[in-house]
């Protein structure tokens, strides 16, 4: 396919890209204390945390891989966009308000803290780099397929580009930087999303009036450029013709579970004022995310519904993107289709935005594990609050260069595969062990350590051997095996155990009491 | 953030086991109360999440009933699950925060009653 580059895109991302540093030079003022580094001195309003939040969680796979596997395998698609909305609920019911009254910095923080063991905070580090680097090197490989799909810029200097923008701003810029960045990211994607569907339902696109039409087509389709395409709508707009039930399960536990067990999305709690904001901030987040799972779905109906119902009105290069990359590029695809140039430099923008949000995100994660769990907390709790921030900024170009790394490594990898492995071991891991301690007296630090140790291995091994096992044992996703496993072991090593930190009165009524009750008795 | 002194604080092994865990009226009130609300309303929602792709695999016709020009399960899918939610959460709030204040008030009228407990004796 003959490569175009669409100046207004090459425009629009520069000017985001500018606006970062910019954003990063400011805040880099900001950012004097290691919690002012880590949390944002936990002063971060309601609906910053909730956009910058957005950002962190919609990445390109979202942005691009929503719509792109509605656009590819009809119906089942969709259940993406429903399996990672949904996650939510659970860490608004269970998680998000104690944690943030519980007042840590990060999720080791909170083992450690909960249960009073240095172990359960290594095994915690552990769970957060192996989560944050099985999905930094699916964003990663995703950033250099999209620079290179859609701007033409070859897949090696994507990487690298993309990972030195992101590196340099978290460095610098600390969660300050990271929040504010984020916040406009995760705008410039839903905005670039709401536009387009906007343009396509103003211009007779009805939901259902396309999904009837889908669902009646069937036969060989004729394509500007002469292309093919063979299409099969009652398989198309029906279940299971691409994931089976038992996957669909284990996929959907996977999905809620996970979202409320990673640690680049539950740090973001900790930068609320209180618990209350706290809660808050998920309503937001669910109107936020939710209209985006809405319309991007959609937009993949709406990009099938083209091709099928009116592939003549395409240009070749359209039709070519589409046969070829649909599960990438059907969004821009319909950016160009329906608002010509300029909706395509935008939809693109969204996708960059998409990518620089959720790589910033896990880049804090990561560093926050390394740089305070691991070298602060254990190994110099005398830092200053000077040489705190300094060595934070130092772990975040040393693991950005290792993300970079990553990244090249892993080019051609699936990114599907290394997303549901980093939302299965967020719900066998951090899942089980934050529920229980927040909401379980009988917890101990046993439990907590042998229910992570257990929800990680389980979760790699029957990912990576799958082969090994009955036919029974074998999902996509594995959480339907690996989260009981670790909640039952948990339970199980706790009661055999019976070692009950004894402060477990103090740290429920901290983070289930009412907050103001100490400051106003 | 951290420092020696609060390591050896953080890390300090004192263990008691189920029997001993001291009686906390009040705190153990609010654990399950605020469990009982939260486990409701999840389940709820886990519920209907999980009862959709059942419905789907052993319920195919009913599915496919016709709602608001969709097919069912692709209404509730890909439409009518969000509002839902929006309104469930929105409603969970409402009701915890509420919660939480009723609890701030019992907290601090049983402190009160402590207090002039101790003060006359």
């Amino acid at each position: 396919m003959e490569q175009q580059i669409p100046i207004l895109a090459v425009i629009l991302v520069a000017a985001m890209v500018i606006f970062s540093i910019g954003v990063t030079i400011f805040a880099t003022r900001l950012t004097r204390t290691s919690s002012d580094y880590y949390i944002a001195d936990a002063g971060v309003s309601v609906f910053q945390n909730a956009s910058a939040i957005t950002g962190n969680y919609l990445s390109a796979a979202s942005f691009l891989g929503v719509a792109g596997a509605t656009f590819i395998h009809g119906y089942d698609g969709v259940l993406y966009a429903y399996g990672f909305f949904i996650g939510f609920v659970l860490l608004l019911t269970f998680i998000a308000s104690p944690l943030k009254k519980f007042g840590q910095y990060t999720i080791p923080d909170f083992v450690a803290a909960r249960f009073h063991s240095k172990r359960g905070r290594v095994v915690g580090i552990i769970c957060v780099i192996a989560i944050s680097l099985f999905y930094s090197s699916a964003q990663m490989v995703g950033a250099g397929d999209v620079l290179n799909l859609l701007l033409g810029i070859p897949y090696t200097w994507g990487v690298i580009g993309s990972g030195v923008v992101i590196t340099l701003y978290v460095a610098f810029g600390g969660m300050k930087g990271t929040t504010l960045n984020q916040v406009v990211q995760s705008w410039v994607l839903l905005s670039a999303m709401f536009i387009l569907a906007a343009l396509a339902f103003g211009r007779g696109a009805g939901y259902a009036n396309i999904l009837d039409s889908l669902a009646a087509a069937e036969g060989t389709f004729g394509l500007p450029g002469g292309l093919e395409e063979t299409f099969n709508g009652a398989s198309f707009t029906q279940p299971g013709q691409w994931i089976g039930f038992a996957d669909t399960m284990s996929l959907l536990i996977g999905l809620c579970f996970g979202t409320a067990g990673l640690p680049h999305i539950l740090a973001r709690f900790y930068t609320n004022p209180t618990g209350e904001k706290a809660k808050w901030s998920v309503m937001v987040v669910l109107l936020l995310i939710g209209c985006f799972y809405i319309l991007a779905p959609y937009v993949g109906n709406v990009g099938r519904y083209i091709m099928i119902e009116h592939g003549s009105n395409l240009t070749p290069r359209m039709a070519e993107s589409l046969v070829e990359g649909g599960q990438n590029l059907v969004v821009p695809i319909m950016g160009d289709y329906y608002g010509g140039e300029a909706l395509l430099g935008i939809t693109i923008a969204g996708a960059v935005a998409a990518i620089l949000a959720t790589i910033s995100g896990l880049l804090i994660t990561l560093t926050s594990a390394v740089a305070h769990d691991l070298y602060t907390s254990l190994f110099n709790p005398d830092a200053t609050e000077e040489e705190q921030v300094k060595t934070g900024k130092i772990v975040t170009i040393l693991l950005g260069v290792s993300i970079i790394i990553i990244g090249l490594v892993a080019e051609g990898g699936q990114v599907a595969i290394l997303v549901g492995l980093a939302f299965t071991v967020a719900a066998s891991t951090f899942f089980p062990v934050l529920a229980l301690g927040i909401w379980w007296k009988k917890a101990t630090a046993s439990g907590a350590l042998w229910g992570m140790i257990v929800g990680l291995l389980s979760s790699n091994i029957l990912i990576f051997f799958a082969d090994a096992f009955p036919a029974w044992l074998q999902y996509e996703n594995p959480a339907i095996i690996s989260l009981p496993l670790a909640f039952i072991v948990n339970i199980v090593v706790s009661l055999v155990d019976g070692k009950i930190p004894a402060d477990v009165n103090e740290f429920m009524e901290l983070v289930h009491g009412p907050e103001d009750a100490a400051e106003e008795a | 953030m951290s420092s020696s002194k609060e390591n050896e604080a953080l890390y300090k092994k004192e263990y008691i086991t189920a029997d001993e865990i001291p009686e906390s009226p009040i705190v153990d009130k609010l654990i399950k109360k605020q469990f009982k609300f939260s486990f409701s309303v999840s389940f709820i929602v886990l519920f209907i999440t999980f009862l959709i792709p059942v419905l789907n695999e052993f319920a195919p016709g009913f599915m496919s009933t016709i709602v608001f020009g969709f097919e069912l399960d692709y209404f509730l899918t890909a439409i009518a699950i969000y509002p839902f939610i929006w309104i469930t959460s929105y409603l969970y709030i409402k009701k915890s925060n509420k919660m939480e204040q009723e609890e701030l008030g019992q907290v601090l009228r049983e402190k009160q009653q402590q207090e002039t407990v101790e003060g006359g004796a």
